[in-house]
């Protein structure tokens, strides 16, 4: 008869096992879900930019027009209060008109955010690893926290070549050195866990919020009659033309100058 | 969404320091206003209205195709719901027409004119008591439209209540006493129920108010037939013939009255 001797593990480090590999398929999730929240942000980002510089930027040339003739309106009526504040209001609105359209082309031009496989690919890694709730205190939390904004900022710009570095370096860095028993390290897993969870609740908030604004709704439009073969932007920009044009005649007629 | 969630100049995403900065929220909403007037098929909408029934049932068929695009665009708009219904119930898809009512009317149970064309699409299947209902429950909402009233004399006419059919006319013209149509209504009404002096009164209060009204010309001239002023009769018929020419009913009373004033 012989005797077979097995090796049990305790239980912290079954259990240790257990929520390992939970957190594993956590991370796995988490970045999948960052990199839709960075993707969904960074193409209502560049959409924004690309709609004020084609449909926005002439809606603040018709503000302006709006404006001056509301102002001609109001000298004509210096004592009317209605005309007054119309003119008032009417100039407020183009001054945030042409601060929103100058801010944008301060910016520079964009292009339509398309990620390629590999970029996305990339930020799914960085998010998985050096995610700031995988820290494990508040100094490391910091540290992932400038990491991530980098990352974040590179993945907008599709800049692979600075997520590749970004990796490189935190591979190398002592943040990805693990160590100490397995009862701490249970500790700190099962708060991993509890953060990673979080973050993903918080991700789903931050996109249903970002498909409720207008802009998203904006560009659900735009991207549906580009199906169809329509360009909105464009037809958008030769409505608002006409709006100028007429707004122009208008303002000729008021203050006697054709030439506008 | 709160108003306020898309006025909110930047909004902060709690890892890194991703920023989406709505910069000018009243442009992008100004945008979204003026991109969903482009993509809605309002235009050819409008156009069908205005036309009346179309000869043309291609017309009709592309302007269901377009206010099926308005839906597939906007699920939960209501007026593209209505729209179609109201499309649908013209080309004689009542089934269709009734769904799209009842799915408007789940988004906002409070809107009247899905009520009403509900009441008219159960009204053309027959089904006289739930048209009624959706009228009355349109009348409730939108108690000063006068057209809901005229609809719902029509439903009532179809059960004989003529008392109140009249009745309900009668509440048409005081809310909009220059409605033409609800005055014809009250004269058909009227002449119905033998009351020839109200019913001519009527049609022509009809057609001071719309000259070109054939039906009102139409049935005043039968009225007139009817008390035996046959030449007036005829002025009346013949007229309805010069702007209705290709209705059948005014080209058989022409004729008849003719006969009858030949050989009288």
């Amino acid at each position: 008869m012989t005797t077979r001797i097995t090796q049990i593990k305790p239980p912290e480090a079954r259990e240790l096992e257990k929520k390992r590999a939970e957190l594993a398929t956590l991370e796995t999730r988490l970045a999948e879900r960052e990199l839709d929240l960075a993707t969904l942000q960074a193409e209502l980002h560049s959409f924004e930019g690309i709609y004020l510089r084609v449909v926005g930027s002439r809606l603040a040339e018709l503000d302006e027009i709006e404006a001056q003739i509301a102002e001609a309106g109001a000298r004509h009526k210096p004592k009317g209060r209605e005309a007054q504040e119309r003119a008032s209001q009417a100039r407020t609105q183009a001054q945030e008109s042409a601060r929103a359209v100058e801010a944008e082309q301060e910016a520079g031009k964009r292009e339509p955010f398309r990620p390629s496989e590999n970029l996305k690919k990339l930020y799914r890694e960085v998010a998985k690893r050096i995610h700031p709730d995988l820290a494990t205190d508040e100094s490391e939390r910091q540290r992932r926290h400038e990491l991530m904004t980098e990352a974040n900022r590179a993945y907008e710009q599709g800049d692979e070549a600075r997520l590749e570095a970004i990796l490189r370096d935190w591979e190398t860095s002592p943040e990805s050195v693990k160590g100490e028993g397995p009862g701490a390290e249970l500790v700190r897993v099962i708060r991993k866990i509890a953060q990673v969870e979080d973050r993903l609740k918080a991700i789903d908030a931050e996109i249903a919020r970002l498909e409720e604004t207008d802009l998203y709704q904006l560009k659900t439009q735009v991207d549906q009659a580009e199906e169809e073969e329509r360009d909105l932007l464009a037809e958008m920009a030769a409505g608002v033309d006409q709006q100028v044009a007429e707004a122009r005649g208008r303002l000729g007629s008021i203050t006697g100058s054709a030439d506008l | 969404m709160s108003e306020n969630d898309n006025q909110v100049p930047s909004a902060l995403v709690r890892v890194g320091d991703r920023t989406l900065a709505v910069r000018s929220a009243t442009l992008v909403k100004r945008g979204l206003a003026l991109a969903t007037s482009l993509l809605l098929p309002r235009d050819a909408f409008f156009n069908y209205l205005l036309s009346g029934p179309p000869q043309d049932k291609g017309y009709l068929d592309s302007a269901i195709a377009e206010c099926r695009t308005a839906v597939r665009l906007q699920p939960n708009n209501v007026e593209a719901h209505s729209d179609l219904a109201f499309v649908l119930c013209s080309k004689g898809d009542l089934d269709g027409a009734i769904a799209e009512y009842r799915t408007a009317i789940r988004l906002q149970p409070d809107y009247a004119l899905a009520h009403s064309g509900l009441g008219s699409a159960l009204r053309k299947k027959g089904d006289l008591d739930g048209a009624i209902a959706e009228y009355r429950t349109a009348i409730r909402l939108q108690p000063d439209h006068a057209n809901t009233h005229i609809l719902l004399g029509l439903a009532l006419d179809g059960k004989g209540d003529r008392e109140g059919v009249i009745a309900e006319y009668r509440t048409a013209i005081r809310i909009e006493p220059d409605d033409a149509w609800a005055h014809y209504s009250l004269g058909l009404a009227l002449k119905s129920k033998g009351n020839l002096d109200g019913a001519m009164a009527e049609c022509r209060t009809a057609i001071r108010l719309q000259p070109d009204f054939a039906l009102a010309h139409y049935n005043l001239g039968l009225a007139l037939e009817m008390k035996g002023d046959r030449l007036a009769a005829l002025d009346e018929i013949e007229k309805a013939r010069e702007l209705a020419p290709n209705n059948s009913s005014i080209a058989e009373a022409d004729k008849r009255i003719r006969r009858k004033a030949g050989s009288g």
